[in-house]
């Protein structure tokens, strides 16, 4: 079985019932801790599933950004000696602060908060939220479908097709 | 890649790799600018005070559903300065595909050459290699003077026959052919390590 959380792969297939149960955990979270937004989203920087107030209107955006900034942050910690990494980053703004964590290797976990939200409540439920997460993850097979189901040399050609039809040239 | 069944959703990632200034950004922009504006995102840059890329550009696409699932393709650029490989291996993973955006000017070789090894190196570090990585060559500036001949180009920077496209990537000649070659194998990829 195929440890999502852990283990590194270059193909994820995310079931829907272990997105229905990253779903349950988000809301729990947002709830619990009286946040504005809780996004779920991989080390890559692909935005999974989210929940919370729709303000954050580029989610692949974001993704691609937390991803980054996670990535380049784990790198200082490298340089500076810090073997595990940093545990989380968190940034402070006007109005609403900004927290983000890895679950496992392979995703991470954002929480916006307002400010009259304090940030040892938000730490003591997105560890909590973190543990369910990679219980659910490792759980999880990979899906039962394989892309192959849907990749082949048709699916290559409508692509360009829907390419070519998206460009104003 | 990233298949979000409960979504319906492919995510494929690809990153437009080459020596600084070679082009990058520029067919991030004319991408931006003529694709349909309710299938893309905003495009993302991440740039210095002198209008170069600090960290990465990144502009989401997608189309509409083919099979029943919908693609999204996430393109990325690298800061193409020497200086700043560790950002490049971070932006490298998870890729499915590469755009080797080459500067076509006899003066810049040396800058594609290295790039190319650099880009090499990262994908070694990561388990894979050119020569079994789904990539393509873009031979960028076609339309200034004192370009090297595309022959020479392919004997210098082409060794593994990957495909190419001819390009003038701010009048937006060659970029969609380019991103189409990137994913078409990209496509080829999956059913190969499938």
């Amino acid at each position: 079985m195929l440890q999502l959380a852990e283990k590194s792969a270059e193909q994820f297939m995310l079931s829907t019932e272990t997105f229905n149960k990253v779903n349950e955990i988000l809301q729990e979270l947002v709830t619990s801790t009286r946040s504005d937004f809780a996004l779920f989203c991989d080390a890559n920087g692909n935005p999974i599933t989210h929940h919370g107030k729709q303000h954050v209107v580029n989610l692949s955006g974001l993704s691609a950004l937390a991803a980054g900034n996670f990535a380049a942050t784990a790198e200082m910690a490298r340089v500076i000696g810090e073997k595990e990494g940093f545990k989380f980053i968190f940034q402070e703004g006007e109005r609403r602060n900004f927290y983000l964590c890895n679950v496992g290797f392979n995703f991470l976990l954002a929480i916006i908060f307002d400010k009259a939200v304090a940030l040892g409540l938000v730490r003591i439920f997105a560890n909590k939220a973190v543990e369910n997460l990679k219980g659910v993850l490792d759980r999880a097979a990979q899906a039962e479908e394989k892309a192959s189901d849907f990749i082949d040399s048709e699916f290559g050609l409508l692509l360009g097709k829907e390419l070519d039809k998206s460009f104003s040239l | 890649m990233f298949v979000n069944w409960a979504l319906q959703e492919v995510n494929l990632k690809i990153v437009y790799y080459g020596p600084g200034l070679s082009g990058k950004t520029t067919n991030l922009e004319y991408i931006y600018r003529k694709i349909d504006p309710s299938l893309r995102g905003d495009l993302i840059t991440l740039k210095t005070r002198e209008e170069r890329t600090l960290y990465f550009d990144f502009l989401q696409l997608e189309v509409g559903r083919i099979k029943g699932m919908k693609p999204k393709f996430n393109l990325y650029t690298i800061p193409g300065q020497v200086y700043y490989s560790h950002s490049r291996r971070i932006i490298l993973r998870g890729v499915d595909g590469v755009v080797f955006v080459a500067d076509s000017q006899a003066d810049r070789m040396t800058e594609n050459l290295d790039s190319l090894m650099d880009l090499e190196q990262n994908l070694i570090a990561n388990g894979q290699s050119l020569d079994n990585f789904p990539w393509v060559l873009q031979y960028n500036k076609r339309d200034l003077p004192r370009v090297v001949p595309v022959s020479e180009l392919n004997a210098k920077l082409n060794f593994h026959g990957t495909p190419t496209v001819e390009a003038v990537a701010y009048r937006g000649i060659g970029v969609l052919e380019t991103l189409k070659a990137a994913i078409q194998s990209v496509i080829g990829n999956v059913q190969k390590v499938i």
